[in-house]
């Protein structure tokens, strides 16, 4: 346990990237996933066959392909990007992809009924859509979009592959070097619960606060 | 609500906004897209010379080969979680309060830790109980030690979507628990399960291109290889790339001409699949 605790400042920072990280690449899901989403159910059909083309041809790569490919591959095409910003984007374009579904099944749950009933009350398709639809829409989004943001912070790990220090690369080389990776590892793997566990509860909870009560 | 709901009753004047949209918003991509294979084009990313080493059927042979190894990960990976998830299932839904908490507990823990730190603990940590892995058994332990518990989450939530009344009438026609589980509770909850069991399993073939960061020699290893021997890791990964995409969209075609099949064999209702939303 000694080495574990002897050095936690490079635990600390470690933990500290892994935040960042976190919230850059949950940023980027964000921006993007509401982006597609919403291009997803529009009422313009291309923009919802595309939509899907890019959420099944996304989903079908993995992610430690994904990153290699930006961080080694794409310099040899000119463009060059950090290991921070490489992971970032990456898991942006991945988890992205999985927002733009949570969107559409998240929009799928509101009853037809529900804009057959606004379209018959003479509301305009804007008004159904902002006063009708997307506020029952958003609150089915909420746990899923919780989960989403709790792989990205399990999926900032991949960062090690680019030969980053955060937790998981961290604790690898740590383990490596020191021949006692027993407590190192332990120790990795109580950083990842401490911070998964109270992400996931806190949208759980959101999600019920926000629900609609019957 | 279906996006055609909506699009269903716009007069003439949406429709062509909406056309209108559409045609701005094709004419951005094409641009950027031209603008993209353009500057790919400028640093001679077609050119012949960098793709014809994958003309050979020897580069295939290899990348193929390693193509193999990553399914034998899966299948291996898929089969032990299987059996582990019964019984942390099983487990879930216990009577016993301290089996109960031992197998959430188990869920939540390895739900929550990545895989690859996970199979690096099962590469580098194993020494320390007095095992040695390979890099084959350190992908199956620490992706297993994951998918085992995303698995037991989902039968569990299969579990408990069958309705109260399946029990009972099973116990009124004078099965015994055991005949119940087994005839009745576990062919419907797994036929309820299928889709999310199958996108599990793509995201398990997915996830054996971790076995990269210990040096198993899969499909994202040799890919690297290759690239580093030909100088180019652009087309190496482009090419690893298409071989995922290819074999991805194919399981998941299975996935959903399953899911048919077994919605066509069941009656109506019965074996509605669990929304994935219950499941985590």
């Amino acid at each position: 346990m000694e080495v574990a605790v002897a050095n936690w400042h490079g635990f600390l920072e470690a933990i500290w990237l892994t935040l960042r990280l976190t919230v850059a690449s949950a940023i980027g899901v964000t921006i993007l996933g509401a982006f597609l989403g919403v291009l997803r159910v529009s009422p313009v059909k291309s923009f919802r066959k595309a939509t899907e083309i890019y959420v099944h041809a996304i989903r079908s790569l993995p992610p430690p392909a994904l990153l290699v490919f930006v961080y080694f591959g794409l310099p040899d095409a000119g463009l060059t990007l950090t290991a921070f910003w490489t992971t970032a984007a990456c898991l942006s374009v991945y988890y992205g992809a999985y927002m733009v579904e949570v969107i559409r099944s998240g929009v799928l749950a509101v009853p037809d009924g529900q804009v057959e009933a606004s379209r018959a009350i003479g509301l305009s398709y804007s008004v159904a859509v902002r006063h009708v639809i997307f506020p029952q829409a958003i609150r089915n989004m909420v746990l899923p979009l919780g989960n989403i943001y709790v792989d990205v912070a399990k999926g900032t790990s991949l960062a090690l592959l680019l030969g980053m220090f955060e937790i998981s690369g961290y604790a690898t080389n740590l383990a490596v070097r020191e021949a006692t990776p027993l407590p190192i590892f332990l120790g990795a793997g109580l950083a990842y619960v401490l911070i998964t566990i109270p992400m996931g509860s806190f949208f759980r909870w959101l999600s019920e606060k926000v629900a609609f009560k019957q | 609500m279906r996006a055609e709901a909506l699009e269903q009753d716009f007069g003439k004047v949406a429709h062509a906004r909406a056309r209108m949209i559409a045609i701005a918003g094709w004419a951005i991509v094409a641009i950027g897209a031209f603008y993209l294979l353009a500057s790919l084009y400028a640093v001679g990313m077609f050119s012949v010379g960098k793709w014809e080493i994958y003309a050979r059927w020897s580069v295939w042979k290899f990348l193929l080969g390693g193509l193999g190894e990553a399914l034998k990960a899966a299948v291996t990976i898929f089969v032990i979680s299987a059996v582990i998830s019964v019984a942390g299932a099983l487990g879930q839904l216990a009577k016993s309060p301290l089996i109960r908490m031992a197998a959430v507990a188990y869920s939540e823990i390895f739900r929550s830790i990545p895989t690859v730190l996970l199979v690096l603990f099962a590469y580098f940590g194993a020494p320390s109980f007095g095992i040695q892995t390979s890099p084959f058994w350190a992908l199956v332990i620490g992706s297993s030690l994951y998918n085992s518990a995303v698995l037991a989450n989902i039968l569990r939530a299969g579990i408990s979507s069958i309705p109260k009344g399946q029990w009972e009438a099973a116990g009124a026609i004078g099965l015994s628990q055991r005949h119940t589980n087994v005839h009745v509770i576990w062919p419907q909850a797994v036929r309820r399960v299928m889709p999310a069991m199958t996108s599990q399993a793509i995201v398990l073939l997915k996830d054996s291109s971790l076995g990269f960061v210990v040096g198993y020699d899969e499909l994202m290893t040799r890919s690297q290889q290759i690239g580093s021997f030909a100088h180019n890791f652009f087309q190496a990964y482009i090419v690893a790339a298409i071989v995922y995409l290819a074999l991805c969209l194919t399981l998941a075609q299975v996935g959903a001409y399953l899911e048919r099949r077994s919605e066509a064999r069941s009656r109506s209702g019965e074996t509605e699949a669990v929304p994935l939303q219950q499941i985590a």
